[in-house]
C-alpha cells in the first residue's frame, strides 16, 4: 500500500478504536453507574449539562467553557482544552450529583431534548459561521460589513494584511515571480515582521504547551512554507519542512496543531511540489479523499489525528486552493463546473471587497487552465488591484496563462 | 386618412401631414383600456351605492362610503385624522405607481382604508363618543367624489378642446408658413471641445469596473442614471468621431466600446430587478427581456451609434453583452439578439409601445427604440425596422398623438391614463427621441419641427444683431438641473444652440458654443467636470455642439462609411489624442493632435495609412514642415512636435 492509503488505514482505525471508547462510555454510564452515570453521560454529550439540575450556573459554566475551548480547538489547535473540559464536566457530574432530586432527568435509554452529542458544539461553531456568512448577505449588513474592511492598494501593502494572509500573499508572489526589487523587499520584511514569529509562538504555547526556541521547528506550514521560499530560513528549515510534510499522511505540515488548512495545505504543497514529489502525491490522495468535493463544496480544514472535515471552506478559498491544485494537475476541473457560476457573481459584484477580489483572481486561474473564454470575458472586467493576495493570485493567472501560450519548448527538434 | 401639404417647391424633402380636424379623443387600444379602467371604478360606485343606500347599517355604510372614495369610510367614523392620513397614502400611492411601478399601492391603500372603516365602524373614538358616526360624510364623500371624478374629465375635456381649436391656425402654418431649414455648418472644434474631449476620453479609458467622473445616485428615473450619462456620452461621441475625427478611428473605438461594455456593469442595471419585481412580480433580473425599454432602447441605439461610427462588428460576436448577476447567472447578448428581444417586446406589447419601467410606455423611449430597430436595419439588414414601422406609427398616430401636433409623453400601460409627470412642459413633445423623428418618420420631424420654430427665428434674428465681432457677450441665466443637484446655465446654451442650428443661424450657433464655454467652463479635469453641469446635461450639450454636420439621426440613417484620404494611426493616450482627423477632399487630411499628459516638446510619432503608394507627402503648420515617402502598401510615419501638432494639414506633393 502506498503512503497516503497506510495513513487512511490508520485513520479509520483511530475513528473505531473512539468510536469504540465512546460506546463503552456510554454504556457504563448509562447503565451500570446508575443516576450518577446518567448524570455523567449527560455532561459527555452535552459539557455541563449534567449540572444543571442542581448546580445551575456551574452547568452553565462548564457549558460555556466547552464552547469556548472549542474555539481554540478550532482556532489554535488547543485539542487538550476540549479534553480536560469534557473530562472535568464528567468528573464533577459524577461528584455532584444527588440522587434525591426529582423528575427531569433523562435516561440512557429515553431520548430527551438534552441528549445530543458533543460534537454538536461544533456544528454550533459550524453554524455561527454560517449565520455570519449568511447575514453577510443582509443588504445593510453587507454595506456595513463591507466599509469596515480595510483598503489596501496593491502587494505593497503585504504588510498590513494579517500574519497568515501575509504569509500566503508571500507564496502565492513567489510562485508567480517577476517583482520588482522593491516589493520583493516588501515581501520579504511583511513575513519576517516579528508578528509573524509572535504568533506562532502563542500558538504553539496554547496548543502544545511548546515555550522557546524556534517557533516554526512544528506546524505553521504556510508560514513556513513562505519563510523558506523567500530564503528567510536556512536549509534545516526547509529539510524540517519537507520531514514533516513526509511524516504527515496528508502530504503537508498543519497549519495550526492538528489542523490542515484547505487553502494553506494547497499553497505549502505547491511552495514544496517542485523539491517534494511524494508530499504532492499525498496532497492529491487528500483533495479526492479527506478534502474531496462534495455536494459542490470542499471543506475548511481537516482534523488530522481523526481525519474529519470540519466546516465549508470560503468560497475564495475553494477558488484559489482549487486552482492551484489543479494548475499542479493534483485535481481534474470538476470544481470549475460548480465554482464557475460563483466566481461570475463575484466578478459582477465587483472588487470592492477582498474576498471577492480574491475569487476573480483565482478564478483567472482556472479560466487559463481550462480554457472558458466566455468566463474570462465576464472575470477580466474588474480591476485586481487593492488586495495583496488578490494581486498575487492574479499575477500567477498571467503567469499561467502566459505559460499556456508560450510554444512548446523544442518543438520539432 | 391624413391630408398632406407637398412641399417640395420649397425645398423640403417630404410633404408635411396636416393635423387632422376631427381628431379622436383616444386611439383604440387607449379606449380599450380606459374603459376598462372605468368599468372597474363604475362598478366600485355602484357596489358603494348599494351598500350605502339599499344594506344600510354602519359597517355597510362604512364600506359603501370607502369604495365611493378613498377614507370616505374613516370620515363617517368620525376619524377625520384618519381620513387626512388616507388622503396623503393616496397621494404617496400616485408617486411610487409612477416612480417605481408599484401600480398595486392605490389599490392596497383603497381597500386597506376600506377594511380600516368597516373594522372601527362600531369602536372606540378619539374626542367624541364611541361608536359616533358622522351622517353628514355620506353627501361630503360623494360631493368630493364627483368633484374628483369633474375634474379630472374636465381637465381632460378642456385640454383636449383647446388643442383642437388652435387646429385650423397650425394647419394653415403647416400649409404656407415659413420653416427654416437647420444648419450644418462644420464648425472647427476649438479649446473647450478640446477639453471636452479629454474629459471623454478620460471617462471611457479609466479600468472598466471603474467609473471615477460619472453621477451616483437614483437609478431609477432622471438625472443620475448612469445608464443614460453613458448613452449621452456614447451618443455625443459618435458624432465626433464621423464629424471632426473620422480619419483617427482607432482612439475613439475603443472609448465608444468602453462606454457600451461600461452598460454591462451591474451597478448600471440592477435597478430592473428591482423595477420587474415591483411592478411585474417577477424576480428575474435579465434587463432585456421585459418591459425596461428605457435600456434596450437606448442602449441599442447607443450600440448602433458605435457600429455606424467606427464600422467595428466588436458587439456582433456571441455573447459580447453579456450580464451577470450578483449570484452569477448570466445573460448573454450580442447586437443581432439585443435587436431581437427590443423588437419581441415591441410585438408583445397590445398598446404598441412597450414599457420602460412596468406599465408604463413613454413615447420618447419608444421611439429611441425605433431608432435602435431602424439603425439596426441599415447596419445589418434584417427588416425588423420595416416589419414593425406600420404599426409603431399607427400606435404614435393614433394612441399618443394630440390634436395640436404634441405627443403624449407617458401613458399607462394598464389604465390608459395619462398625466403630466413634469419631466416634459405640459407632459408633451412636438417630436421626441434622441433624433427628433428625423430618422424614424422624418415628415412628422418636418411638422414638428414646422410648429417648433414658429416665431422661432424672429427672436433668432435678434441674437445675430447682438452679435459683435463674431461673439455673444451674454450670459444665460441659471436653472435648476432635472434632479435638482445644482443650478446651471449651460442646458439653456444648449437649447439656445440647438435652436439657432434649427433656424438656420450657424453664426449664432458658432457664437454660442463659445458663450458657453466662457460662461460655463470650470478649469476642472478629470475627475471633475471641465463644464458647470452634471454628466447628463454636459452629455446632451455635447450632442448639440458636436452634432454638425451630421447628426445622429443622419447618422442613424447612413450607417457606416469607412474614411476616404489618409488615415492616422494610433496615437499613445494618455500622452495625446486627436482632435480632428478629416479628409474633405479625400485626397489631404486636416489634422490636430493635442497633448494630454505629454509634454509640449515631446516627439510625436505619426502614422499614417491609405496614402498614394509611392507618393510623397508633406505635413505642414506653425513650426511643421516634414515630408515623408508612402511605401508599398500606402503607409508612412512622420515624427512632429508634440506642442506643434494643432492644424496640421498632409498633403501629396507628388504622384506615387
Amino acid at each position: 500500500m502506498s503512503g497516503p492509503a497506510v495513513g487512511l488505514a490508520i485513520l479509520r482505525r483511530r475513528r473505531r478504536s473512539v468510536a469504540l471508547a465512546g460506546v463503552v462510555m456510554i454504556v457504563v454510564f448509562g447503565t451500570m453507574l446508575g443516576h450518577v452515570g446518567q448524570h455523567m453521560l449527560r455532561s459527555m454529550l452535552v459539557p455541563g449539562s449534567g449540572l444543571y439540575d442542581q448546580h445551575l450556573l456551574l452547568g452553565v459554566g462548564v457549558t460555556v467553557a466547552a464552547v469556548m475551548a472549542t474555539v481554540a480547538w478550532v482556532r489554535w489547535g488547543a485539542d487538550w482544552a476540549v479534553v480536560v473540559v469534557l473530562a472535568t464536566s464528567v468528573v464533577l457530574s459524577g461528584l455532584l450529583a444527588n440522587s434525591h432530586h426529582e423528575g427531569g432527568v433523562a435516561t440512557a435509554l429515553t431520548p430527551s431534548a438534552a441528549a445530543h452529542e458533543f460534537p454538536l458544539v461544533i456544528i454550533v461553531v459550524g453554524a455561527l459561521g454560517w449565520v455570519r456568512s449568511v447575514m453577510r448577505q443582509v443588504p445593510v449588513v453587507r454595506h456595513l460589513h463591507r466599509r469596515s474592511v480595510r483598503e489596501r492598494q496593491g502587494i505593497d501593502d503585504i504588510g498590513t494584511l494579517p500574519p497568515v494572509d501575509r504569509c500566503r500573499t508571500a507564496v502565492v508572489a513567489a510562485l508567480a515571480g517577476g517583482w520588482s526589487t522593491e516589493t520583493e523587499r516588501a515581501i520579504v520584511a511583511a513575513i519576517e515582521a516579528p508578528d509573524v514569529a509572535r504568533r506562532a509562538r502563542r500558538i504553539n504555547a496554547i496548543s502544545r504547551g511548546r515555550l522557546g526556541g524556534d517557533p516554526f521547528r512544528r506546524d505553521h506550514a504556510v508560514v513556513r512554507a513562505a519563510l523558506t521560499l523567500w530564503g528567510c530560513r536556512d536549509e534545516s528549515g526547509a529539510d524540517d519542512l519537507h520531514g514533516e510534510a513526509g511524516r504527515s499522511w496528508t502530504g503537508v505540515p498543519s497549519s495550526e496543531p492538528g489542523w490542515v488548512r484547505l487553502v494553506d495545505g494547497t499553497m505549502t504543497v505547491a511552495a514544496l511540489a517542485s523539491s517534494d514529489p511524494v508530499a504532492a502525491e499525498r496532497w492529491a490522495s487528500t483533495l479526492t479523499t479527506s478534502m474531496t468535493l462534495h455536494r459542490g463544496h470542499r471543506p475548511a480544514s481537516v482534523w488530522t489525528p481523526l481525519g474529519f472535515r470540519l466546516g465549508r471552506a470560503d468560497e475564495w478559498e475553494h477558488v484559489a486552493a482549487t486552482a492551484l491544485a489543479r494548475a499542479n494537475g493534483w485535481i481534474r476541473d470538476d470544481d470549475w463546473a460548480v465554482l464557475r457560476q460563483r466566481a461570475l457573481g463575484a466578478a459582477a459584484r465587483g472588487a470592492g471587497h477582498p474576498a471577492d477580489e480574491r475569487t476573480i483572481a483565482a478564478a483567472r486561474i482556472w479560466v487559463a487552465l481550462v480554457g472558458d473564454t466566455d468566463a474570462d470575458r465576464v472575470l477580466s472586467r474588474p480591476t485586481v488591484r487593492r488586495d495583496p493576495l488578490a494581486v498575487a493570485l492574479d499575477a500567477y493567472a498571467t503567469r499561467v496563462r502566459d505559460d499556456a501560450h508560450r510554444p512548446m519548448q523544442g518543438a520539432g527538434a | 386618412m391624413t391630408d398632406v401639404v407637398d412641399r417640395q417647391d420649397q425645398g423640403a424633402e417630404q410633404p408635411i401631414p396636416l393635423l387632422s380636424e376631427q381628431p379622436r379623443r383616444m386611439g383604440p387600444v387607449t379606449r380599450r383600456l380606459v374603459l376598462r379602467t372605468v368599468g372597474i371604478v363604475a362598478a366600485a360606485q355602484i357596489v358603494g351605492l348599494v351598500l350605502v343606500f339599499g344594506v344600510g347599517g354602519e359597517r355597510a355604510t362604512a364600506a359603501g362610503l370607502s369604495l365611493a372614495f378613498p377614507g370616505g369610510g374613516l370620515l363617517y367614523d368620525a376619524s377625520p385624522i384618519l381620513f387626512a392620513v388616507t388622503a396623503g397614502l393616496v397621494c404617496l400611492a400616485f408617486v411610487l405607481w409612477w416612480g417605481i411601478s408599484a401600480v398595486w399601492a392605490l389599490p392596497v391603500v383603497w381597500v386597506g382604508s376600506g377594511v380600516l372603516a368597516v373594522v372601527l365602524a362600531d369602536g372606540s373614538r378619539l374626542w367624541v363618543a364611541d361608536g359616533t358616526s358622522w351622517g353628514f360624510a355620506v353627501p361630503v364623500v360623494y360631493a368630493v367624489a364627483v368633484a374628483s371624478l369633474g375634474a379630472l374629465v374636465w381637465s381632460f375635456e378642456h385640454r383636449y378642446r383647446s388643442k383642437l381649436a388652435r387646429v385650423p391656425e397650425l394647419n394653415e402654418h403647416l400649409r404656407n408658413g415659413a420653416v427654416p431649414e437647420p444648419d450644418r455648418t462644420w464648425i472647427d472644434p476649438d479649446d473647450m471641445d478640446a477639453e471636452l474631449l479629454r474629459w471623454c476620453y478620460s471617462l471611457a479609458l479609466q479600468p472598466l469596473d471603474e467609473f471615477e467622473g460619472f453621477e451616483w445616485g437614483d437609478q431609477f428615473h432622471g438625472g443620475t442614471c448612469v445608464r443614460y450619462q453613458l448613452n449621452y456620452l456614447g451618443w455625443a461621441l459618435a458624432e465626433y468621431a464621423v464629424n471632426h475625427i473620422p480619419n483617427a478611428p482607432t482612439e475613439i473605438e475603443l472609448v465608444l466600446r468602453n462606454m457600451m461594455l461600461k452598460q454591462t456593469d451591474l451597478r448600471v442595471w440592477s435597478y430592473w430587478r428591482t423595477l420587474n419585481l415591483i411592478g411585474n412580480f417577477d424576480g428575474n433580473p435579465d434587463p432585456l427581456v421585459r418591459d425596461n425599454i428605457m435600456f434596450s432602447g437606448f442602449t441599442g441605439d447607443q450600440l448602433n451609434m458605435y457600429e455606424a461610427a467606427t464600422g467595428s462588428g466588436y458587439f456582433d460576436q456571441p455573447g459580447s453583452l453579456t450580464f451577470v448577476w450578483k449570484d452569477g447567472r448570466t445573460f448573454s447578448y450580442d447586437h443581432h439578439t439585443w435587436m431581437d428581444e427590443v423588437r419581441k417586446n415591441f410585438d408583445a406589447s397590445e398598446l404598441g409601445f412597450f414599457p420602460c419601467e412596468p406599465g408604463w410606455a413613454f413615447a420618447a423611449c419608444n421611439t429611441i427604440g425605433a431608432q435602435a430597430l431602424l439603425g439596426y436595419e441599415v447596419l445589418h439588414g434584417r427588416g425588423l425596422w420595416s416589419e414593425l414601422e406600420p404599426r409603431w406609427r399607427a400606435t404614435l398616430e393614433h394612441e399618443y398623438l394630440m390634436p395640436d401636433g404634441n405627443y403624449a409623453n407617458i401613458r399607462c400601460t394598464r389604465t390608459g391614463l395619462s398625466w403630466d409627470t413634469g419631466e416634459t412642459p405640459g407632459g408633451e413633445y412636438l417630436v421626441t427621441g434622441s433624433n427628433g423623428f428625423v430618422d424614424v418618420a422624418p415628415d412628422l420631424a418636418r411638422r414638428g419641427r414646422a410648429i417648433a420654430t414658429r416665431g422661432l427665428p424672429k427672436k433668432m434674428a435678434g441674437l445675430r444683431m447682438m452679435l459683435q465681432d463674431g461673439e455673444l457677450s451674454m450670459e444665460l441665466p441659471e436653472e435648476w438641473e432635472r434632479n435638482r443637484a445644482r443650478k446651471t446655465a449651460l442646458n439653456g446654451w444648449t437649447k439656445l444652440i440647438g435652436g439657432a442650428r434649427l433656424c438656420g443661424e450657424g453664426a449664432v450657433a458658432s457664437a454660442a458654443h463659445r458663450a458657453a464655454a466662457r460662461q460655463c467652463a470650470t478649469g476642472d479635469r478629470w475627475p471633475e467636470r471641465p463644464m458647470a453641469a452634471g454628466v447628463q446635461n454636459m452629455a446632451t450639450h455635447m450632442m448639440v455642439r458636436w452634432g454638425a454636420p451630421m447628426s445622429t439621426g443622419m447618422l442613424n440613417l447612413r450607417g457606416y462609411v469607412p474614411p476616404v484620404g489618409p488615415v492616422v494611426g494610433p496615437v499613445p493616450w494618455p500622452q495625446a489624442m486627436v482632435t480632428v482627423a478629416r479628409s474633405v477632399d479625400g485626397v489631404t487630411l486636416d489634422l490636430s493632435v493635442r497633448p494630454v499628459e505629454g509634454a509640449l516638446d515631446d516627439s510625436l510619432a505619426l502614422s499614417f495609412s491609405a496614402l498614394r503608394a509611392g507618393a510623397t507627402y508633406r505635413l505642414t503648420g506653425e513650426g511643421v514642415d516634414a515630408a515623408f515617402t508612402a511605401d508599398g502598401d500606402g503607409a508612412g510615419s512622420v515624427s512632429v512636435r508634440l506642442g506643434s501638432a494643432v492644424g496640421l494639414r498632409l498633403v501629396p506633393e507628388s504622384a506615387g
